[in-house]
């Protein structure tokens, strides 16, 4: 019941098999990672889950299948970001992270709640087209947030949809919106997450579904879906794990900023 | 369901205003507005071609009374009666019409430039009404002997909503509506409408002629209570039920695949909010003719000033596009009286720069 299980999703946009044969179980309590080259159907398999575009086989969440299950429904345990997310007239930062209380009851504190929790203490009052592209991006995420602020509501997991949460963000702010994620997950909520940043992912994913073409190459475990040849493939380039370069190439790492800020 | 049942973190709750929450300055805004359309409601009322009324004829049409004994007092009373109250409460209908249609077909269309005037949707019913004028009397004359005096509205009412309906279909591929086409679609459709409208003039009459040219720069002046009885249901009822559309509209401000994951039933309320646009329009156009702009300025100096949150945009709508018809209104029976200009070259006269200064300070629009 608290699980958002996939069996053999398929997504067809455009008379094109986009997301081909798709299974997979994400549990909650954990953070999904779907990792996978550019157009390989991860936004597209997200929107597939969030009930935007129609998609055949089944995929329950908390026991409801998506394709059938009314959006007011669905908004009260579910939120998306987008990977992409534009507004229209010119709003300030509060009012668009209040668009989140559209399915449930306004609780006016949780507006500053969440813009702390994101980095943003004192921004509600700035315009939004007026911010940086990151800092419109961990807008959109706080209003994702108040939309199902509780991570357990009435005994169910509440989840986040995420499409490239971190993809503009700094490495300061990537760790800290990995981290809201990880004790969102850690409090019995559910996390599916699109990722780009392969290191980010092995600190926070519990799970990782690779795709490749539409197709799944592999499902499971951090450890047993991170290895240098399941990449390789995944990417369609060598990639190798835990090497460092041969030459005297500095590499950042993002892990010894996560300890010292957790 | 408290804050502190908040897994993400456990922190005390910070009391204090909301930064750059406007809805409390949209509430006072509100309260400000209903004021001063009462005000401008019996301003309007009391001042005429003939300078300022009667305090008396004003007190005797309000307690009733008709004294037959004072001839002058009499014609007073009659003039304010059934010739001012209706306009200007044909005014305020209008004007509420027009600028709360545009305000929701601007929520819909993710645009704040569009207006049932540049979609086609006023076109579409403007064209109703011109076939209705220039063929009356020849093949739609059974129409006339049917609906009479209100036949032009009949057939402007019908237009509008037909226009609509195209053009929703038109837009709509798969179940969903493309924003953009439905635009586009709109324009071509307004451009064809204002192309049979000049066939139309070709086998017009020097009757038929100008009453369509008259009507086509709009103007309430021809208010009656008889009018208002037909028009007043329609646009009464859509101002009653726009509010429903506020939450929705305010949701697809993000677009609408987010704003079905916030939990609106999109495909219902655009369906609900393209009625509600034909049906005030229709109704608007039929008594009042095609009066331009105050569907894109109104809202547009609203959301400038309390914010796009459309629970309190809907109804600032109504109440400052009331007042602006009735001053245009005013202004329009006054100026250069004892004639009078049509209150739609006035409308065009202030709206269409402003319009233009829209265009110039926000560039970039999404076609959504
Ligand atoms: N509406 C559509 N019609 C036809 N093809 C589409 C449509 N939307 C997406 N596609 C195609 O489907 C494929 C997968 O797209 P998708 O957006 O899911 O990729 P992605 O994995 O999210 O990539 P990225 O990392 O770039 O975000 C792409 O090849 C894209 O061109
Ligand atoms: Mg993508």
């Amino acid at each position: 019941m608290s699980e958002l299980v996939l069996e053999q999703v398929s997504v067809r946009l455009g008379g094109r098999v986009i997301v081909d044969d798709l299974s997979f179980t994400a549990r909650a309590g954990e953070v999904t990672a779907i990792i996978g080259p550019n157009g390989s159907g991860k936004s597209t398999t997200m929107k597939g889950l969030s009930g935007e575009t129609r998609y055949q086989g089944r995929a329950r969440l908390n026991g409801r299948e998506i394709n059938e299950t009314p959006a007011v429904e669905m908004a009260g345990y579910r939120a998306v970001l987008p990977q992409h997310g534009t507004i229209t007239f010119p709003m300030t930062v509060s009012e668009v992270v209040s668009l989140g209380f559209h399915a449930r009851r306004r609780e006016p504190a949780l507006i500053g709640e969440a813009l702390a929790r994101v980095g943003l203490d004192g921004f509600g009052g700035r315009f939004f087209e007026t911010l940086s592209g990151g800092e419109q991006q961990r807008t959109q995420l706080a209003r994702v947030l108040v939309q199902i602020w509780e991570p357990v509501r009435g005994g169910k997991p509440c989840w986040l949809f995420l499409d490239e949460p971190v993809s503009s963000l700094d490495i300061h702010h990537q760790i800290q919106i990995m981290d809201l994620a990880h004790a969102y997950a850690r409090a019995g909520g559910g996390v599916l997450a699109v990722m780009h940043d392969l290191n980010l992912t092995a600190m926070y994913a519990n799970q990782v579904v690779a795709l490749r073409g539409g197709r799944c190459l592999a499902a499971g475990p951090t450890r047993e879906t991170l290895t240098g040849p399941i990449l390789s493939a995944v990417y369609g380039c060598p990639l190798a794990v835990n090497e460092a370069p041969r030459d005297d190439t500095p590499f950042i790492l993002p892990h010894l900023a996560r300890s010292s800020g957790a | 369901m408290t804050l502190t049942s908040s897994a993400v973190d456990v922190s005390p709750v910070r009391r204090r205003r909301i930064e750059g929450d406007r809805a409390p300055r949209a509430r006072v805004a509100l309260v400000l507005l209903a004021a001063c359309l009462a005000l401008v409601m019996l301003g309007a009322v009391s001042i005429g071609s003939t300078g300022w009324a009667n305090g008396e004829a004003l007190r005797l049409i309000l307690s009733g009374e008709r004294p037959t004994d004072n001839p002058l007092l009499l014609r007073d009373i009659i003039v304010l009666a059934d010739i001012r109250m209706p306009r200007v409460i044909m005014a305020a209908l209008i004007g509420a019409s027009l600028a709360v249609s545009g305000a929701v077909m601007q929520g819909l269309f993710r645009n704040p430039l569009a207006d049932p005037g540049i979609v086609g949707v006023s076109a579409g019913a403007g064209l109703g009404a011109a076939l209705m004028i220039v063929l009356g009397g020849g093949v739609l004359a059974p129409v006339i002997g049917l609906f009479g005096n209100h036949a032009v509205s009949v057939a402007a009412f019908l237009g509008g909503l037909a226009s609509t309906m195209l053009l929703y279909r038109i837009g709509t591929r798969g179940g969903s509506t493309n924003i953009a086409t439905m635009l586009l679609a709109g324009i071509a459709l307004g451009a064809l409408a204002g192309a049979a409208l000049g066939l139309l003039v070709f086998v017009a009459d020097d009757r038929a002629l100008r009453d369509l040219s008259f009507w086509g720069l709009g103007s309430v002046a021809g208010a009656t209570w008889d009018k208002i009885l037909t028009a007043g249901p329609v646009i009464a009822l859509v101002l009653l039920l726009s509010p429903l559309l506020a939450r929705a509209l305010n949701a697809l401000v993000l677009g609408e695949a987010a704003a079905g994951h916030l939990g609106v039933n999109v495909q219902r309320q655009k369906r609900l909010a393209i009625v509600t646009v034909a049906a005030a329009t229709g109704a608007s156009v039929a008594v009042s003719g095609g009066i331009g702009f105050v569907g894109i300025v109104v809202p547009h100096l609203l959301r400038l000033t309390i914010g796009p949150d459309h629970r309190y945009l809907l109804p600032g709508c109504a109440l400052l596009g009331a007042i602006m018809l009735i001053a245009a209104d005013t202004v329009a029976r006054i100026i250069v009286a004892p004639a009078e200009l049509p209150i739609g070259i006035l409308t065009a006269l202030a709206g269409a720069p402003f319009f233009l200064w829209i265009l110039l300070t926000r560039r970039g629009f999404s076609l959504g």
